[in-house]
């Protein structure tokens, strides 16, 4: 190659490494579209509503609740919410002296989500 | 002649100065795209609103008592839960009213085949399926004696008030 002149040489060089910046650039705007996407999903898909509604509803109506709307939320719930939710409650039976309180359960499961607790009304 | 080497220089310069505004601008745009992950956000947004709304009409209105919920589902009053519904989700400060609609349902059991039927309440618009919907439920326990329409059974129940909002 003696005599040839290798100026282009840089041109043809820096030409690549901008390349390569704009491929790297791209791929991280990309990933920040699906970053976005899963949280917010992730964020939709968790039945935080359903948990505290049911939670509000079970614990205000208390010792009043019987076993026919506990079927209503068990059937509603998974023909509508998709969501296998389990209420019972053992009424009376904890004793403090000569009082005495239910107990009440809470079971709830959506395929994303497990959810339990049990209290004293 | 004066001489013009540097001519190439400047035009150089100018062609790069050029390029580097031009990246900077689609930088900048770039930030407010709006990508498929946006729209979850709105959904979002939306959601928390919908439960919000329906949060604060299932508050007790005196200690121990009765919802403003349960008691307008109790008299099946479609006017009243408008009334109440409706300003709670469009109301905003200093804006315009936002354009949220909504349309309300409610599911019941029959007890005979544990089968769960729906019954439209009320709605603002009608939801022609076009525009992306989200979903908010809410417990309502209904004494006996509430006077919805016949299929629903008359004894004391759980039924699920099913609201969907939309934008439009």
């Amino acid at each position: 190659m003696a005599g040839l002149n290798d100026n282009g040489q840089w041109i043809v060089l820096m030409g690549f490494l901008i390349s390569i910046a704009l491929l790297f650039l791209m791929v991280i705007i990309n990933q920040a579209t699906l970053v976005g996407q899963t949280t917010a999903e992730g964020v939709l898909e968790f039945p935080k509503h359903e948990i505290r509604d049911l939670r509000g509803e079970v614990f205000r109506a208390g010792g009043e609740m019987n076993d026919v709307l506990y079927d209503d939320i068990r059937v509603i719930s998974l023909k509508r919410n998709h969501a296998i939710v389990s209420v019972s409650s053992l009424k009376d039976s904890v004793v403090f002296g000569d009082t005495t309180a239910t107990m009440v359960t809470i079971r709830f499961n959506n395929g994303v989500c497990v959810y339990e607790e049990t209290f004293l009304v | 002649m004066v001489g013009d080497g540097g001519s190439l220089y400047t035009i150089e310069g100018l062609a790069a100065g050029l390029l580097m505004i031009a990246t900077a601008a689609i930088v900048l745009q770039s930030v407010s795209v709006y990508t498929p992950g946006d729209t979850h956000i709105d959904d979002m947004l939306l959601e928390q609103l919908g439960a919000d709304a329906l949060a604060v009409l299932d508050m007790p209105v005196e200690p121990g008592g009765e919802t403003e919920l349960e008691q307008l589902l109790y008299s099946w009053d479609a006017p009243g839960f408008h009334a109440a519904f409706y300003p709670l989700l469009r109301e905003r400060s200093f804006a315009p009213d936002d354009p949220v609609q909504y349309a309300a349902s409610i599911s019941y059991r029959v007890a005979a085949d544990d089968s769960v039927n729906q019954l439209p309440f009320t709605e603002s618009a009608s939801y022609t399926g076009y525009d992306p919907a989200i979903r908010v439920t809410r417990w309502v326990h209904l004494d006996s004696g509430h006077t919805l329409p016949p299929p629903v059974p008359s004894r004391e129940q759980m039924v699920l008030l099913e609201v969907i909002l939309w934008r439009g």
